[in-house]
This record gives structure tokens, C-alpha cells and sequence, in this order.
């Protein structure tokens, strides 16, 4: 059954028809369509306002939320740039108020110059450019009609794109394969253009017109992509490459991003500069004719155009193809390639891709590349938890195997936001080449890291304050944030840079632990280069206007060699590793730099946790962190975690052993005011607690106690879905002056389940006065934690899992 | 015959994938995609990455 017309939200609009260069590969002026003759070299105010007003009807009575429009040409730049303010506001006028618009431009760039870029920053029209790789590949047919290279005009094009006024204009480069240019050499060419994406486009042919063959070659433009996909791959995919993003991303179950492969309807119309509607434009190659449609903006809506059966022929998934494509195991990736590239005279379109054995081949061959599981066509495994160690949890306890299972799955979460960092930051225009070039090397190093000794790159990362890091980065990424990264062209903001640049420190540590060779950049931070789980190299305060300083660390295995502009220090690795202050010897040239170690906290059972005093992103809790500790306040946090540890062990038994596997820092917080305790956790910063070093130990105790309640209950979340959080009220909480969010309840009653039996147990234990005080404690936290589990259980708002938590929490509390 | 008690053992699935297995290197094939359900479960509000782009791809 025909599938009903898809609302078309792509527009590709013909502004200009007549091209400054003569590309003897151009399917416009060189396929089998020569309809541009017929046309007017240049579109009209009124085919302007009409297909402006025709995209705005069509957006509107669908409800679209975004509209695309490429002005595309021939050469669009040709129009000139009164005639391409006139397009642009026009489009925005007749969309404003009913869709939002992303506006592009595909142009050659030999005439892009700082007035066009102006009015492209002016209403955000973002610019791709063609190019096909060095010099003499894009020579070999990107010429003018006399013959003279146009790469000159195009690499200064793009440099103007990769200034930081335009930097954020730049959509990417468009290349046309010709496999007799070498890969890598295209490849790094234009790698070394610091485009955001990269498009490799098959040239157009048929069956009809098949690309020239490759002696003894069956598949040459798969050879030729493969040789960059691997190559790609390898470098951790320092851009976009759309082509190969759509196979990952189809063969994982997701959407191609590309018309030319997947399953995915078209929803893409032509508009001529004589306002006619044509098909994909890549139809030109077939025949003379292949696109047209017999419609026009001035008489027909675009809701006319898409029903046009050359529009619907694309929109028919699966059974749009031919009995070839349908039985072929890569069929959904593939999609049967282009449209274009299916047809033959004497059959149509009914037909595999002419380049079918390329993009079976290449298919393949990146479906081999992907984790095990996906290739062998199984579902990823996902996280669970025993039923068992849910229900102890739930009671507010757990054992070391429950926490571990929590742990399991903060490791996914941890290599996830890595990625995501990553992955994100080398997709922002606005993130200076060099950065990015940072980045890329920071992965390669933690990529090597990881392939030598997983379990050492992990002990880095499940450090708490990297994903604090990772989710900093994120929310300094995110578009729609106060001040984006990307918008109207502000470049990224020195404090974002700072951030990304710690993925550098790392990569070092990781390099450090493992025994990696490595050249680092490592942002310095408050005067100081940090080594997240090590501690920081103290080299001065800086000036407090002074830029932001890069220090470059070369680890070779036995020491790591720091440079700071002409200073320059070095320190042993055994040193580094050992935890020990460590300042003699230490500079070679510079200022005198101390390094400052993580100083770690034991208690008896091979009890260890870091006391994090030195990490950039441990102020993250809601009470400020303190500064470095002095030897003498470190010795009492030793003596008063000792004791606390064996009183947990001793007199609280149930909650020992979570603890014992899930906690590893102890993040020091200033001094609370006087006959108050301070600690605290954060949800991103899981193994963490945060606290001001209390009176005693049996109040440590406590704190850790309580607070771990909060650590494990985010790991949980972090698992589940226990409530609906599209619940927004406020709810009252007992123990607060101040309405809480679900969720903030669920913490809190989660961590008073714990307090609770805290002062039940301290009753037990103690006599007179401190009995007392026990006493109504316990009476105090359990009539409120009762009444917060009953709020919980009544608001309606919990999951079924969440239900069953509730139930569990009730069941403990009622002891 | 027999069978595992862990077999038998019921357990509570989490809606993430576990990717405890891909190395870094495999999590460059991974599409963005299934890094962004992953990160979406502890931030909805994460980005996307690639950037969405339209389908149309001819080069001038």
C-alpha cells in the first residue's frame, strides 16, 4: 500500500542558474537535463515572495516546526548580494511567527568575501562549500572555463569562514569522490580545513551513464571511503563525515542523516529560479526532463508538489525499492542509494544503485567495525539489578554486590558522557581548531590508554569530579543555555575552553597510571596544573587579569616534563604515583613549583578514601570546598575518620558494607558556622561526600552515614525511573522550612530512613544524657520520615518501581 | 538437567545500555545515538551531536 505524501520541510531553491566555474564533473550543466538553458539566469522578486509564501502556507497548515531552505544554484553568490538580502528576508518575513527557518547556502566560494559573510551572520545562514580535497585533486575538475584553478579562491573562502567572526557560519565542506585522487591525501586536506562536517558525495551516474570503471577493481569508491573510514575511525572522528555518521548510525537503529541512504521518506522539493518545482535535482543525470514536475509556485501550493508521483515514488520506504533491494541484508542502511543513481532507460527506477557493490561493500565493512553485539545484530545488554539487592537498597541498606552493580552502571555512564563531551565539543563551530585539535589528542591518548589497561583508565575516570567535568562541559555546550556556545557567532567562551582543556589532564593521568607515552595540553587552573586522583603542581599564582595559561605535559614512563611558556619543570612518575609531597628537584629552569599530592584517609579493614582538597571541579556541593588542608587538619580528618569507620563498622553494621565499596572521596568544605555540621553530595559526583571536618568522629559518622543514603539513591536513579518527573509541585517536607520537588523528598526520606536508625541504635548504645538525646532524635526523624514516605506513596506521581521502592522504604521504617 | 541459580535469579532491568564492554576506541562506531540515551538518562537536557543538518547533499 502506498505510504500517504510526508509535509516537505527541505527546499532546495535555484537563486541562481548560471555558474563562474565550468566543473567538468557538474551534473547541473553536465547531465543529461539541460533544462537550466530554459531558464532565467537569475530568480525574480516574484518568484521570491511566491516561494516564500508557498513554504510558509505549506509549513503552516502542517504545523512544522522547522523549515530548511538551501539557495543553491548553479552558483547562488552570483545573485549578488542586494538581490540574496532581498531571498534571505523574505523567507524570514513569511515564516516568522510560524516556524522556525535554517537557512543554508551551497556555494563554490570563489566569490564569499566579508560583505556576503555580513549579511550571512546578520540572519544565520550557514555556508557549505565545495571542494574536492588539495590542489590537485580539486584541479582535476574544479576549474574555470579557461582552464585556471580555482582552489586559491576557495581556500581563502574558507579561511574567511574560520575567522572568529564567521567561524560560526561554517556548515561544512562538500567533496565529490574521484578515486583516482588519493584517500588520505583528500582526507587530511581537508581535515586540515577544520571543516564541522564533511560531505563525500558519490559522483552522479545511472546505469545508463556508470561511473568510469577501476581496472581490476570491483568496488573503488568503497575501497577509496573505507581507506578514510578507517583512517577516521582510528583518529576518533575528529569531524562529521555525514556518509559514514548515517551508516553507524542506521545500522545502530537510528536515522540516516543523508538522502542518499536509509529507509527514511523524502521530504524535499526543488524550486527553480522560473518558480517551478522540480524533483531532486540529482534526477538531472538521468534523462532530459527527469525532474520536472509540470508545477509552479504561482499556481500550484507545495502541498500540490508533493503529491506529484516522482515526489511520492521517494517517500516509500522499503517498498519504493526494487526485489534486488528488498532482499539485501543491508537494506536499511542503504536504502537503495541514491534515487538518481538507480536508473536505467529501460527499466526506471526499479533498479539497485549503480553503486551497489560499493555501498554493500562499504556497508559491511563498517558493520564489522561496530562492537560485537551490534554487528552480530543483537541488542546492546542493558543494566540491571538482582531482585534481591533492589529490595536492600530500597530498605535503605545493600550489600558490597549491590553497590557494585550501582557501580557497573555509572561506568557506562562515566565512558558515555566522555564520549558525549567529546563527540559534542568537536561538533561546535564556535571551538577554535586548536582546541579541537586538543581534544582529538586528548582521546587518541585515553583511546590507547583504555586498549592497554582498561582497568587503570577506569580507576581515572570513576574519580567523582570527572563526570561533575563531563556534565560542566555539556551544559556550557548546550545551544539553548543562558549564554550558548555557537550563537550569533560569540566564540566559545574562555571558561568553556578551560573545560574541554581538562580533558587533557585526563588523558595525562591516564597516561601517568597506565605507562602511556604522551603530549598533552593541560589548562592551568587557579595556578596550578591539575592531575585529577594525583593532586596539582602548585607553580604560582598567576596575575589576575593574566590569560588563560596552557601547560604542555610530555610523559615518557618514567617522568613528566611540564612546561608552562619558557618554564619548565619535571617530575618523576614514581614520585607522582607514590602520594607524596614532593618539592625538591622539581624545577629545571622556571619558577619553584610544589607539587601538592591527594593525601588518602585508612581505617582498619584496608578502608581507603582520597581526601580530595585539590581537584577543579570538586566545589560542586552546595557549601564551598575548602582550600588545600594543612598537615595538621589532615591528621585530624585521619583520626576522626579512623574512629567514625569502626564505629560504622561496629554499631551500624548494615549500612558498613555499601559504604565500604562505594565511597572514595572525602571532599573537605569550609568551616560550617558555629553548632552546625555541613555535608553534602551531589548527584553527578557518585563515591563522593562533601563535609566540614565536625567535632567528633561519632558526628562523622553520622554525616557519612546520611550522606551515602544520597550516593546511593542517585546511582539508583541514574538506573531507574521512580517517579514521573513531569511532576512540578512542591511538596512538604518535615524536616525543611521550604517546599521540596519529588525528587528532592525521595532523597531527603531516603537519607532520614538511615538517620532514623541511626539515633535507634545510638539509643541502645549510650547512657544518660547522650541516651537522651538519642531518644528524641529517634522519635523526631522517625515520626518525620513515616510521614514523608506516606506523602511519597500518596502523590501519585511514582512509577510502578517506584511504588514498590516506597513499599520497601515503608517496610524498614516500620520497625 | 541443570541450571544456574543465576539463571533463575530474577533481576530489576535498568533502561540502559550496558557499555561496559565497548572500548573507547569502539565507542567512536558507536552512532551518537546510543551515547545520547545513555547520557539523557542523568541529563535530559544534553545536546545532540551531530547537529542536525538537512538530507540534501549536492555538491556546486
Amino acid at each position: 500500500m502506498e505510504r500517504s505524501p510526508v509535509p516537505l520541510d527541505q527546499y532546495v531553491f535555484k537563486i541562481h542558474s548560471r555558474c563562474d566555474l565550468a566543473c567538468d564533473h557538474c551534473y547541473v550543466y553536465e547531465g543529461a537535463d539541460q533544462s537550466w538553458q530554459g531558464r532565467p539566469a537569475v530568480v525574480s522578486d516574484e518568484v521570491i515572495s511566491r516561494t516564500a509564501q508557498r513554504i510558509a502556507e505549506h509549513a503552516s497548515s502542517h504545523s512544522l516546526s522547522t523549515v530548511q531552505v538551501v539557495l543553491h544554484g548553479g552558483e547562488p553568490l552570483l545573485a549578488g548580494a542586494p538581490r540574496l538580502h532581498k531571498i534571505i528576508t523574505a523567507l524570514h518575513s513569511a515564516l516568522h511567527g510560524i516556524c522556525r527557518l535554517d537557512l543554508r547556502i551551497h556555494t563554490n566560494g570563489v566569490r564569499l568575501d566579508e560583505k556576503f559573510c555580513d549579511l550571512f551572520a546578520e540572519y544565520g545562514v550557514k555556508v557549505g562549500i565545495s571542494v574536492d580535497g588539495d590542489r590537485a585533486a580539486n584541479d582535476r575538475h574544479r576549474r574555470y572555463a579557461n582552464g585556471r584553478s580555482s582552489y586559491e579562491q576557495v581556500i581563502r573562502a574558507i579561511g574567511l569562514l574560520r575567522t572568529d567572526r564567521y567561524r560560526h557560519l561554517y556548515a561544512g565542506l562538500l567533496c565529490t569522490i574521484d578515486v583516482a585522487n588519493d584517500p588520505v591525501t583528500v582526507y587530511e586536506s581537508l581535515l586540515g580545513l577544520h571543516p564541522p562536517r564533511i560531505d563525500f558525495l558519490l559522483p552522479h551516474a545511472t546505469w545508463d551513464h556508470p561511473p568510469a570503471p577501476a581496472l581490476g577493481v570491483d568496488a573503488p569508491y568503497a575501497d577509496w571511503l573505507i581507506t578514510i573510514f578507517d583512517r577516521w575511525l582510528a583518529d576518533g572522528r575528529p569531524t562529521e563525515i555525514r556518509t559514514f555518521e548515517s551508516v553507524l548510525s542506521t545500522l545502530t537503529g537510528g536515522e540516516s542523516r543523508t538522502e542518499a541512504l536509509g529507509l527514511a521518506p523524502s521530504s524535499l522539493v526543488v524550486i527553480e529560479t522560473d518558480g517551478a518545482y522540480e524533483q531532486v535535482d540529482s534526477l538531472k543525470t538521468a534523462f532530459d526532463g527527469a525532474p520536472a514536475t509540470g508545477l509552479n509556485v504561482f499556481s500550484h501550493a507545495v502541498d500540490v508538489a508533493g503529491q506529484h508521483p516522482g515526489i511520492v515514488a521517494r517517500q516509500q520506504g522499503l517498498a519504493g525499492l526494487s526485489r534486488t533491494c528488498r532482499e539485501c541484508p543491508v537494506v536499511t542502511t542503504c536504502g537503495g542509494g541514491l534515487y538518481a543513481h538507480r536508473y536505467q532507460s529501460a527499466t526506471g527506477f526499479d533498479n539497485p544503485s549503480v553503486y551497489c557493490a560499493d555501498l554493500l561493500k562499504l556497508i559491511t565493512h563498517v558493520q564489522s567495525r561496530l562492537p560485537q553485539a551490534i554487528a552480530e545484530g543483537r541488542h546492546m545488554p542493558i543494566h540491571a539489578i538482582s531482585d534481591g539487592n533492589f529490595r536492600e537498597l530500597a530498605e535503605g541498606y545493600g550489600s558490597a554486590t549491590a553497590v557494585t552493580q550501582l557501580i557497573d552502571g555509572q561506568r557506562t555512564l562515566r565512558r558515555a558522557l566522555l564520549a558525549s563531551v567529546y563527540q559534542v565539543a568537536r561538533a561546535e563551530p564556535t571551538v577554535p581548531s586548536r582546541a579541537r585539535d586538543a581534544l582529538r589528542s586528548a582521546w587518541t591518548v585515553l583511546a590507547t590508554a583504555d586498549q592497554e589497561r582498561p582497568d587503570l583508565l577506569d580507576s581515572v575516570l570513576a574519580h567523582p569530579y570527572v563526570r561533575v567535568w563531563a556534565a560542566r562541559c555539556l551544559d556550557e555546550l548546550r545551544p539553548s543555555s543562558a549564554s550558548p556556545a555557537g550563537e550569533n557567532g560569540a566564540p566559545a567562551s574562555p571558561g568553556l575552553l578551560a573545560d574541554l582543556g581538562h580533558l587533557g589532564a585526563i588523558a595525562a593521568v591516564a597516561a601517568i597510571r597506565v605507562g602511556v607515552n604522551a603530549d598533552v595540553g593541560v589548562p592551568v587552573t587557579n595556578g596550578a596544573v591539575h592531575l585529577p586522583t594525583l593532586g596539582r603542581l602548585a607553580i604560582g599564582t598567576p596575575a589576575a587579569a593574566a590569560p588563560q595559561r596552557e601547560a604542555i605535559l610530555t610523559i615518557d614512563g618514567k617522568a613528566v616534563h611540564v612546561q608552562v611558556g619558557e618554564d619548565r619543570w619535571e617530575i618523576a612518575v614514581a614520585a607522582l604515583l607514590s602520594g607524596e609531597p614532593y618539592s625538591a628537584g622539581i624545577f629545571g629552569g622556571g619558577e619553584p613549583a610544589k607539587w601538592q599530592p591527594v593525601r588518602i584517609l585508612t581505617a582498619p579493614g584496608n578502608i581507603t578514601v582520597a581526601l580530595e582538597d585539590t581537584d577543579p571541579y570538586r566545589d560542586c556541593h552546595q557549601w564551598p570546598a575548602a582550600s588545600r588542608l594543612s598537615e595538621a587538619d589532615v591528621a585530624k580528618w585521619q583520626r576522626h575518620f579512623h574512629d567514625a569507620w569502626q564505629e560504622i563498622e561496629r554499631d551500624h553494621p548494615a549500612y558498613a558494607p555499601a559504604i565500604a565499596a562505594g565511597l572514595t572521596v572525602l571532599m573537605p568544605m569550609s568551616p560550617a558556622p558555629a553548632g552546625r555540621d555541613v555535608s553534602a553530595t551531589a548527584r553527578h559526583a557518585f563515591g563522593a561526600i562533601g563535609a566540614a571536618l565536625p567535632a567528633d568522629a561519632t558526628t562523622l559518622a553520622l554525616l557519612i552515614i546520611h550522606e551515602f543514603q544520597h550516593v546511593k539513591l542517585g546511582a539508583i536513579l541514574d538506573l531507574y525511573d521512580l517517579y514521573d518527573p513531569a511532576d512540578d509541585r512542591l511538596y512538604y517536607a518535615p524536616w525543611r522550612e521550604d517546599m521540596r520537588p519529588l525528587e528532592g523528598l525521595l532523597q531527603g526520606t531516603y537519607a532520614h530512613l538511615a538517620v532514623s536508625e541511626y539515633w535507634r541504635t545510638r539509643q541502645e548504645l549510650t547512657t544518660g544524657a547522650a541516651a537522651e538525646t538519642a531518644r528524641e532524635r529517634f522519635a523526631f526523624w522517625r515520626v518525620h520520615t513515616r510521614d514523608a514516605i506516606e506523602t511519597l506513596a500518596d502523590s501519585g506521581s511514582m512509577t510502578a518501581l517506584g511504588v514498590r521502592f516506597v513499599e520497601e522504604m515503608r517496610h524498614s521504617a516500620a520497625v | 538437567m541443570t541450571t544456574s541459580t543465576d539463571e533463575l535469579r530474577p533481576t530489576v532491568p535498568s533502561s540502559l545500555v550496558d557499555l561496559r564492554g565497548v572500548s573507547l576506541a569502539e565507542m567512536s562506531a558507536l552512532s551518537a545515538g546510543i551515547i545520547n540515551e545513555a547520557v539523557v538518562r542523568v541529563r535530559p537536557e544534553t545536546p545532540t551531536a551531530p547537529v542536525e543538518v538537512a538530507a540534501f547533499n549536492s555538491a556546486i
